[in-house]
């Protein structure tokens, strides 16, 4: 019995310890990373909407949007809305942003994480520049990557149908 | 038994027992990370770091640590360095930070930090141990570079992101895909045998007495191999 509470204490006191060392780099490195992701986000969100100023992120917790809509921004001047999509590729889930103003029109998409075959899924949403919901599927998919562009368009799909909904909410 | 001069234990994991190309330890981030040089190289520092101080603190307790406890307290102390330094890459390396993705969580879980552990720090003193995870760092992170060279150049027709031009018509695609990695890998473990003309991987220096789950597959059969290898 002795020995148990010996080992138990030994494992403990591991523990503690690590913890110690877990907090103090927490504690200093938990701004830098708060600041980092902050401005990651606010570099998508111009490359999405080059013409937006100022963001703000709405709560969508009560609104009854696509499954695949994790976050969306309004434009603070009222120059439209950027949402970003989570949806399923061909390996991984995709993160996509994609900016749309007011009168329906896709102002910028871009994949800020995958881990996809198509390689150049980064670059596909600069074909869904000034396009609108009956231009999407002119698009064309990439031989060999076709789940993953088709998730691209669905998730463009998705967010001009999210638009349209918040649009409605509006009024 | 003789004791290892400092030289020798710090150069061991480079070529006569590096990690990936000899005691074929640490396959899964060799062949997911190396499809850029920046990625596999990143990967090797965040691995030497982890290995080092989980060293340098397993040699501390080894007297501490009690032997059926020592997997348990073995994680604890790897998965608490691995999160500092995924947190310290999150915070200044942002970039490193996308590239490796879950491989960085992955190092936790990695059998060359939990394999040396377990073969070298918990029977050697501080400083040897220190050397040993520096130099198995070292041998990881030149192995993944030279894996990821191979494959982003003559794969890619690119070095550490930069285009190499005139290779732009030449590219192997198929080299940065898995079975591209496997190949390589391949290669590089029957080169490493060939300069080494076989010498290098040495059963007895590292075999089943090493692995973290000897005492549960039955130490004496290990032994056993070992000694007639």
């Amino acid at each position: 019995m002795k020995k148990y509470i010996k080992n138990l204490l030994v494992f403990v006191c591991i523990c503690t310890v690590m913890t110690v060392f877990l907090a103090t780099t927490n504690h200093l490195t938990a701004p830098i990373i708060e600041k980092n992701q902050i401005a990651s986000t606010n570099k998508s969100l111009k490359e999405v909407m080059p013409k937006g100023e100022n963001f703000e992120k709405l709560d969508i917790t009560k609104l009854s949007l696509s499954s695949s809509i994790t976050e969306v921004y309004k434009e603070t001047n009222g120059k439209g809305y950027v949402i970003k999509i989570v949806t399923a590729g061909y390996g991984n889930d995709m993160i996509i942003m994609c900016g749309v103003n007011m009168e329906d029109v896709v102002t910028g998409a871009v994949c800020i994480s995958s881990n996809e075959t198509l390689g150049k899924e980064k670059t596909y949403g600069e074909n869904f520049i000034n396009k609108n919901s009956k231009d999407i599927n002119d698009v064309d998919t990439i031989a060999g990557a076709t789940k993953t562009t088709k998730a691209y368009k669905n998730a463009v799909n998705d967010a001009l149908k999210c638009v349209k909904l918040l649009k409605g909410e509006a009024k | 038994m003789k004791e290892k001069s400092s030289l020798s234990v710090l150069l061991n994991g480079i070529i006569k027992e590096n990690p990936v190309l000899v005691l074929i330890l640490g396959t899964c981030p060799s062949l997911a990370t190396t499809t850029t040089v920046d990625g596999a190289f990143g990967m090797g520092i965040a691995a030497l770091v982890v290995l080092f101080c989980s060293n340098i603190f397993i040699s501390l307790l080894r007297k501490i640590i009690p032997e059926t406890m020592r997997i348990p307290c073995y994680i604890v102390i790897i998965a608490g360095f691995v999160t500092i330094v995924k947190m310290l890459v999150q915070a200044f390396l942002p970039s490193l930070y996308e590239t490796l993705g879950v491989y960085l969580d992955l190092i936790t879980v990695n059998c060359i930090i939990l394999g040396r552990a377990e073969m070298f720090a918990n029977k050697n003193t501080v400083i040897h141990s220190a050397l040993d995870g520096i130099g198995m760092g070292i041998g990881f992170t030149l192995a993944l570079t030279l894996m990821s060279t191979i494959r982003e150049v003559l794969g890619a027709a690119s070095f550490a992101g930069i285009e190499i031009p005139f290779m732009e018509n030449y590219k192997i695609e198929f080299l940065t895909k898995a079975p591209g990695g496997l190949l390589v890998y391949g290669l590089l473990i029957a080169l490493i045998y060939f300069v080494t003309r076989g010498k290098a991987p040495v059963k007895t220096s590292f075999s089943c007495e090493g692995c973290p789950h000897a005492g549960s597959c039955g130490k004496a059969d290990c032994q056993k191999e070992g000694v007639n290898s």
